[in-house]
């Protein structure tokens, strides 16, 4: 009997090597050519560079995308597993929150939201905001002062409401994809309900749903943007204030485009790191 | 899949362990079990045949209550199934169940599959689920197997695995929902021959599946099931030799050759 696996393991494999060297070599041309083709100015591009208040500006512009996405990513996950959990309930009281929340605030435009809780929630998150204030001489200082402002705090809450309710939908097609069968052997060893959510379905659904799920928060990283309209100052906002001094907007925008770039490319790089721990792809020979 | 000629296994039956009275189930308009009653005893193996549709495996699957009866009373080892959430998972903790197409976790090692239901259900120590895991691995012959994932395993390893899964909960009743019938023919007998070491062992065990060698080695009763009512039931050289009923022989002639 004739039953085993083998694993597709390259040694040197030299067109993988050329396929990255290529890849960069695309990637640096995509860089150069763009300002070519927009007639950015190098003098201007100095003109940023060399004002060291310039860069500590755009660099905290660049830490509120950070911090705000980052609180906004960590903390829809939580709420989108929990409506995912809910819409599939077996109570109808607690789909009957979920199914709502999730169509209502799927269906409005993020800018709205963002509009919506800034006015009504105003005093609320100032109290935040307030508290917040540290030194704003000092680097951090700023930094915490412009991330925990009125504006950056509308923009995490309204993040997490809106990513939470689309994350929801992706997590719940996830746990519909698996096998009944995967419930029912859980369930047949005596596991609870709960007990085989968190140890058999959901392990799984994130897994299965990890790629969509990362490009949504790539969505949202873009989406901290919004928040510039409101008085956010974050990554876009700062270069404006930048460029509505020098008048340089070509060129400041480009650099904020190429930190949105770093920053969503290693946000898909996580992807792949998460996606490469446990069971690995295999080829299986048994079938032949 | 003819199994090599054994000597049938001499089974000491005890007292009823599973008792159905008057189960009736019904999937909307269909009527998938109509009236059964059946009783099994401690140590007995019984085999369920019958055409597809004729609700063999919801009869299997009522036993643990992953399909609640429309109206009857089903009592495993003196306990009623109310329906009670509690009530249900304790009964599950005694009652293992092997499936069609293994449903093993895929996200999880051979090992780890083996002792999540351990230590999470049973409150055992990683140290000792880890070790009574490692023996069943052995007793079902893939102890190389326990670092990787089912992914990596040919049919009749997994179909293994889930059974030892099912071993590691010490059930006292062993469900077989068609174990062999997603297999290819060469893997067929080594999960047969897992099956006999337990009937030997004196597992009281309810098998649904057409496996002919296997029911007249280790079964001491087969049932014939034909829409939603057993049918025929008696011992395996009876049944298949001098079938009674005329849906049993017309059945049997279909699947002996």
């Amino acid at each position: 009997m004739v039953t085993r696996t083998e694993t597709i393991r390259p040694g040197v494999n030299w067109w993988s090597i050329l396929g990255v060297i290529l890849r960069v070599l695309g990637l640096l041309l995509f860089i150069v050519l763009i300002p070519i083709a927009f007639n950015m100015e190098w003098r201007n591009f100095e003109r940023i560079f060399e004002k060291f208040s310039s860069l500590r500006f755009l660099s905290l512009g660049a830490l509120a995308t950070i911090a705000v996405s980052l609180v906004a990513i960590l903390a829809s996950l939580p709420l989108a597993t929990a409506l995912a959990l809910g819409r599939l309930s077996p109570f109808r009281f607690i789909r009957w929150i979920a199914i709502p929340y999730i169509e209502v605030i799927r269906a409005l435009p993020l800018l709205l939201l963002i509009f919506y809780i800034s006015l009504r929630f105003s005093d609320q998150l100032g109290v935040f905001a307030r508290m917040g204030v540290g030194d704003t001489e000092s680097y951090f200082g700023r930094a915490a002062q412009i991330i925990l402002s009125q504006a950056g705090l509308t923009v995490m809450v309204a993040l997490t409401l809106y990513t939470a309710a689309v994350n929801a939908e992706l997590l719940r097609s996830g746990i519909l994809s698996l096998d009944r069968g995967q419930m029912e052997a859980a369930r047949s060893l005596g596991l609870t309900y709960w007990q085989t959510m968190r140890r058999v379905v959901l392990p799984q659904a994130f897994r299965r749903t990890l790629a969509p799920l990362i490009a949504q928060f790539t969505i949202l990283v873009k989406d901290t943007s919004l928040g510039s309209i409101i008085g956010f100052i974050e990554l876009q906002r700062s270069a404006r204030i930048l460029y509505e001094n020098d008048y340089n907007p070509m060129e400041a925008l480009y650099i904020v485009a190429l930190i949105y770039f770093v920053l969503n490319y290693l946000l898909g790089l996580t992807s792949r790191f998460i996606e490469r721990k446990g069971p690995s792809v295999e080829l299986r020979v048994a079938d032949f | 899949m003819a199994l090599p000629q054994v000597e049938h296994i001499a089974h000491s039956i005890g007292e009823p362990i599973i008792l159905m009275e008057n189960i009736i189930k019904r999937f909307g308009k269909l009527t998938a079990l109509d009236d059964v009653s059946l009783e099994v005893r401690r140590g007995e193996v019984l085999m369920v045949i019958g055409p597809s549709g004729s609700g063999k495996s919801t009869l299997l699957r009522c036993i643990n209550h992953l399909e609640v009866p429309t109206s009857g009373k089903v009592t495993i080892d003196g306990v009623v199934l109310t329906g009670q959430r509690t009530n249900i998972n304790k009964i599950r903790e005694e009652v293992g169940m092997v499936f069609q197409r293994f449903e093993l976790f895929p996200h999880l090692t051979v090992l780890e599959n083996v002792t999540l239901a351990q230590m999470v259900v049973r409150k055992r120590s990683k140290e000792q689920a880890n070790k009574i895991g490692m023996a069943l691995l052995e007793k079902v012959g893939i102890p190389e197997k326990a670092g990787g994932y089912p992914a990596q395993l040919s049919g009749g390893q997994q179909q293994r695995v889930a059974i030892a899964r099912a071993l590691a909960m010490q059930p006292k009743i062993m469900l077989f929902d068609e174990p062999t019938s997603a297999l290819d023919p060469e893997m067929i007998k080594e999960v047969l021959d897992v099956m006999l070491d337990l009937a030997r062992e004196g597992m009281t065990m309810v098998v649904v599946s057409h496996e002919m060698g296997f029911a007249r080695a280790a079964a001491n009763r087969v049932i014939f099931m034909d829409q939603g009512k057993i049918v025929e039931m008696g011992e395996p050289e009876r049944i298949f030799s001098t079938p009674q009923h005329e849906r049993t022989q017309l059945f049997l002639s279909k699947i002996l050759h």
